[in-house]
């Protein structure tokens, strides 16, 4: 028990009574290492949130209960996965339903950017970006740039202003195009692999996912992806980054920063992290999303 | 055909109940499939309006929000159900917008979106029409037919707000179809086992109905009337129409063996009467010249006088002449003239006579009498009945057997009956037991004539002589009426 360090979350009362009735239910999750402690001490024991995205990064829920079950026993502390697949700004859902943590898909989001603070970055294949790949259906084997998809019917996984759906308005901008004319029609999915689906089956022309999930698709899924062409990939961009809302205490944030960037040094942590497509985390640094912030002042969205 | 009608009816019955039962079991079957694939085909429209309605009420919102995706994970849930038989598997889903555009379809590549419904098969259209013209969108959904496919529609509607039109397309060949034929190898499984069952049931009761007919008329064939009377009793003792038929006729068969015999016995007693009339006719002109030629010969050995020779000659034509009327005497049963009544002391009298035979072959006699008193017959013609009755007895005893003889007053009539113990006669010899030399005479003593002669007097005092033979004994009964002879 000396490892034992209470989080200082009693110091957020609003957060507290809005997390109760969760916070209740994860106690009960929370295993039987709770149960030997006193009543009283269970007060202090207000589980750290956590808002994890679902389909953007395709984990599916067995993952992200495994992730939070190795965080609460890593961490000796109750943790609760806060799963928000449907939110197009995680960031700002991070700061308004006062999570404590939250890997997202938009960072940086200048509105916010004094509520929160880069924590962690994945990196993939080695590197702390992402790119997507532009696909249309295999039995269209004209298509070969995006230029030529005037009037397509197009599908992007995500509104979020980072990623594909970023990149591709970007592109077409700096092409001299109206992104917001060039499409005849652009769809979400919600989800990389829906992507996938919507262009194997017809339903859109072309459409953007992500790199790291199509090529573990190509694996798990092939019959899928053999419906599909990669005709390019966007320029890199930030990886989903790790930020952790301003109000969590420095020692809270350490913990979970130590605990993340040393995942892969034991073989839990290895297997989750191998299993999310993840290398490793790292500290990060602003700088990797430098390119994001100019797109979005290209497109005048910041 | 008529080679068929002149089956016996082993076959034919059975034949006709198979036929009966395989077009029953066939139209009963095939009524069942009609009912079940009328069924079939409801339940697919009910429920697949039902589809229609549920999925066009779920459309309405990711169309207002023009979440395609959603829109189309919607109409897509239905066919990616992991049941291949679920019989609500549309074969396809779209949706068409206010101008009859398509928005969207579960198979993009055949129908992409913005066709226009005209621009797809001439049956959407037609649909789309009848849709349009029956005005009114008070209907949840609509349906339509055409050879291949089902087609069910149902507005996209909130409010009153219409967003387009959901069709479901359900397709003949790869739903209904496959399911009625299994509906039909169902039904054609239940009507063989209903036939396997039946059939042996309808040919054991046709066998079984038929089988004492066919053995009957084979008796009949046979010309075996007894046996065909036991086929009847043993082979169908139930008391239906069939049954009765079997009584009558075997109570007819009972009656026509009556008549015959008694044909046979009236044919006998005629025979005996004619044989009877010619004796004593041929005796009696025997009879007269022969008495005069005795007398003549009586004559002449009073008075005359021969030469040894002759009156050797003589002699010899006397014996002839006597045992020629002795011979003819004895054919000669006529009433002779009345004597005297029968008194129980005659027979005391044949009693003692036949003594000393009963002796000789030493025999237990029997005798029993309760005649006390004198009735009005002729007392030497029912003793010689007697005697000839019991002498036949003695010589057919066994050696130291039983005779035994009984006479009864009934007050109407005279009983007398003789019993032995010796051998029975053959049916051969009792159909000529009462004819003159009969060559079937069991004795080869006497002429032959004893049986005759009792027979014919019994005949003329109005009586009836019977031969029984039962446990081992042979017995004659004659009757003689007693009030019947007063008249003659």
């Amino acid at each position: 028990m000396e490892k034992y360090t209470p989080m200082s979350l009693h110091k957020i009362p609003a957060a507290a009574n809005f997390a109760l009735p969760l916070a209740r239910r994860s106690l009960l999750l929370a295993g039987l290492s709770l149960v030997v402690k006193p009543l009283w001490a269970s007060t202090h024991l207000l589980p750290i949130r956590i808002g994890i995205p679902h389909k953007t990064l395709a984990l599916d829920y067995f993952l992200i209960d495994e992730l939070r079950t190795y965080l609460e026993s890593r961490l000796q502390h109750p943790v609760e996965a806060v799963v928000h697949g449907r939110f197009n700004n995680s960031t700002a859902e991070l700061y308004r339903s006062k999570l404590d943590f939250a890997w997202v898909t938009d960072y940086p989001d200048a509105q916010f950017q004094d509520q929160v603070r880069l924590m962690a970055v994945p990196l993939y294949s080695g590197r702390p970006f992402s790119s997507s790949y532009l696909i249309v259906s295999a039995h269209n084997v004209h298509t070969k740039s995006l230029m030529q998809l005037r009037g397509a019917v197009f599908a992007f996984a995500d509104r979020q202003p980072n990623g594909s759906y970023l990149d591709v308005r970007y592109q077409l901008l700096s092409a001299g195009e109206n992104p917001d004319r060039f499409f005849n029609k652009v769809f979400f999915t919600k989800s990389h692999k829906d992507v996938i689906k919507s262009v194997a089956l017809g339903l859109a022309h072309a459409g953007a996912v992500d790199s790291v999930i199509w090529d573990a698709m190509v694996k798990q899924q092939p019959h899928l992806t053999i419906l599909t062409r990669v005709i390019g990939k966007t320029t890199e961009y930030g990886a989903p980054a790790f930020i952790a809302n301003r109000h969590v205490s420095q020692e809270d944030f350490d913990n979970l920063q130590h605990l993340l960037l040393t995942m892969d040094k034991d073989a839990q942590g290895k297997d989750l992290l191998k299993r999310m497509r993840v290398d490793a985390f790292i500290t990060g640094n602003e700088s990797f999303y430098d390119r994001q912030v100019q797109m979005r002042r290209a497109l005048g969205e910041q | 055909m008529k080679r068929f009608f002149d089956l016996s009816l082993r076959y034919k019955i059975p034949i006709w109940g198979s036929f009966i039962i395989i077009v029953t079991t066939l139209m009963v079957s095939l009524s069942l499939v009609y009912k079940a694939y009328d069924d079939l085909r409801e339940s697919l429209l009910v429920s697949s309006a039902s589809l229609a309605h549920r999925l066009s009420e779920d459309l309405f919102h990711p169309l207002m929000e023009d979440d395609l995706w959603k829109a189309f994970e919607i109409i897509n849930a239905p066919l990616v159900s992991s049941d291949a038989k679920d019989i609500q598997k549309p074969k396809i889903i779209l949706i068409l917008d206010n101008e009859l555009k398509v928005v969207t379809s579960t198979n993009p590549m055949l129908i992409p979106m913005g066709t226009p419904v005209n621009q797809l098969t001439p049956e959407y259209s037609m649909f789309v029409q009848r849709i349009a013209e029956s005005k009114s969108l008070t209907h949840p959904t609509y349906d339509m037919q055409d050879e291949q496919n089902f087609y069910i529609a149902s507005p996209i509607v909130h409010d009153g707000f219409t967003l387009g039109t959901l069709i479901v397309v359900h397709s003949k060949d790869e739903i209904l179809w496959p399911r009625f034929f299994r509906i039909l190898i169902h039904g054609a499984t239940m009507g063989l086992i209903a036939l396997a069952v039946l059939l042996p049931v309808n040919w054991y009761w046709a066998h079984r109905t038929v089988r004492p007919l066919v053995l009957i008329g084979q008796r009949m064939k046979e010309n075996d009337l007894d046996a065909a009377t036991e086929v009847v009793d043993q082979l169908y003792p139930y008391r239906d129409e069939l049954g009765e038929l079997f009584e009558a006729y075997k109570r007819m068969l009972m009656e026509q063996k009556n008549k015959e015999a008694l044909e046979k016995q009236v044919v006998h007693s005629e025979r005996l009467a004619a044989v009877g009339h010619l004796a004593a006719g041929v005796a009696h002109e025997i009879n007269n010249p022969l008495g005069g030629m005795l007398t003549a010969i009586d004559t002449l050995n009073a008075y005359g006088t021969m030469d040894p020779r002759t009156a050797k000659t003589i002699a010899l034509i006397q014996r002839g002449l006597k045992q020629i009327k002795e011979t003819v005497g004895a054919l000669l049963v006529e009433a002779r003239v009345r004597n005297r009544d029968l008194e129980p002391q005659d027979f005391e009298d044949v009693r003692s006579l036949v003594f000393p035979q009963v002796q000789k072959k030493e025999l237990q006699l029997q005798w029993a009498s309760n005649l006390a008193r004198a009735v009005p017959l002729q007392a030497n013609q029912v003793r010689q009945v007697l005697i000839n009755l019991l002498l036949n007895a003695i010589q057919a005893a066994n050696a130291r057997g039983v005779v035994e003889c009984k006479v009864e007053d009934q007050q109407t009539q005279l009983l007398m009956w003789v019993e032995n113990d010796g051998k029975g006669f053959t049916p051969e010899q009792r159909a000529h037991l009462f004819e003159p030399f009969s060559p079937l005479s069991q004795s080869g003593q006497g002429h032959g004539l004893g049986l005759w002669v009792t027979y014919q007097i019994v005949q003329q005092l109005g009586g009836k002589i019977d031969l029984s033979q039962e446990d081992g004994r042979v017995r004659f009964s004659v009757t003689l009426p007693l009030s019947g002879t007063k008249e003659a």
